[in-house]
């Protein structure tokens, strides 16, 4: 059940980032989701493995499940959050469209939680809603990096 | 997190081969545009990550990186001792004009390198294969992982001449 839960999710999650409007190029996209798939792999295995935090099942399909969790539906949905908060200027537009990605994150750990993918030990949703807020802005600021490298190469041309 | 186990072979071949191919890497003349070499250089880090903390760890735990299971410093400079080799293999790409004729042989060519980078690794105790891995399963992850590589840089490039008009 968790399994197909996730997969399904996972499915949802890049088909919608596939149909969607992109506003970043092919290169930014590729590389806000290289870092934050490096943050979100790295951090997971922190809180789990090294500082025992939380604890993750060892049946293996409900464990491929925390995989997809960890490795697609974590950086495609903060792509898709980047799109549609560059849309527009304003400061209310990206906060309301961060926090909903906040929420949808911290409600994809609560169902990992509620399907025995993960227990949590020494953890809970709020510190998911608080790292989950962190890595957004570890996303914008990966998008600033990449953008000021593509306008030096125009600058130079 | 802690620095490493021991002070050995495996962190001083780490130390030195960081030295030398992110010196090759600031020597090479530069011949493609600053975004694409800043993402592919992330693109060898992100590879190595993945295939670490998900075949080498976790329920598979087919190979240990380094003196223990534990993450060490000395871990995190393997990572980046790879993200070097993401972006050299796009630049030669670039510099020796792969086409669909010669790219299997390019291919070929990086998987027979990454398998003698990694006999290296072993005997330099970086690698420690676990649970009945063996360099034969290596062949696969390398094939994979450069065939996807060729045909991403590929796809940006057709999508930046495209934008160029």
């Amino acid at each position: 059940m968790a399994f197909s839960i996730f997969f399904f999710l996972t499915w949802l999650i890049i088909s919608i980032f596939a149909v969607m409007r992109k506003r970043l190029s092919l290169v930014e996209n590729t590389f806000v989701f290289l870092i934050i798939f490096i943050v979100s792999i790295n951090f997971s295995w922190i809180i789990s493995d090294e500082l025992k935090l939380i604890t993750i099942t060892k049946e293996k399909l409900p464990y491929t499940a925390y995989l997809l969790h960890r490795s697609i539906i974590i950086p495609v949905l903060l792509l898709i959050q980047l799109n549609i908060s560059v849309a527009r200027d304003s400061f209310g537009w990206k906060a309301i469209i961060i926090l909903s990605a906040v929420l949808l994150l911290t409600v994809a750990n609560y169902l990992m939680t509620a399907l025995n993918i993960a227990a949590y030990t020494n953890w809970n949703l709020g510190f998911d809603a608080i790292y989950f807020f962190l890595l957004n802005l570890v996303a914008l600021l990966a998008y600033s990096i990449i953008e000021r490298a593509s306008e030096k190469v125009v600058n130079h041309t | 997190m802690m620095l490493w186990e021991s002070f050995d072979k495996n962190e001083i071949y780490v130390l030195v081969m960081l030295i030398i191919v992110y010196a090759a890497f600031f020597i090479f003349p530069k011949r493609i545009p600053r975004q694409i070499a800043l993402l592919f250089l992330v693109w060898g880090f992100a590879i190595a990550t993945f295939f670490d903390f998900t075949i080498g760890g976790g329920l598979m735990d087919f190979y240990k990186v380094n003196d223990s299971d534990k993450y060490e410093l000395i871990d995190l400079l393997t990572y980046f001792l790879f993200a070097p080799f993401g972006y050299f293999f796009v630049y030669f790409y670039h510099c020796f004009k792969i086409n669909q004729k010669k790219v299997i042989f390019y291919i070929l060519g990086w998987t027979l390198f990454g398998l003698l980078m990694e006999r290296v690794s072993r005997f330099m105790e970086v690698i420690h294969y676990e649970n009945g891995y063996s360099m034969k399963y290596s062949v696969a992850v390398f094939l994979v992982v450069q065939t996807m590589t060729a045909l991403y840089y590929e796809w940006i490039v057709r999508q930046q001449n495209k934008n160029r008009g």
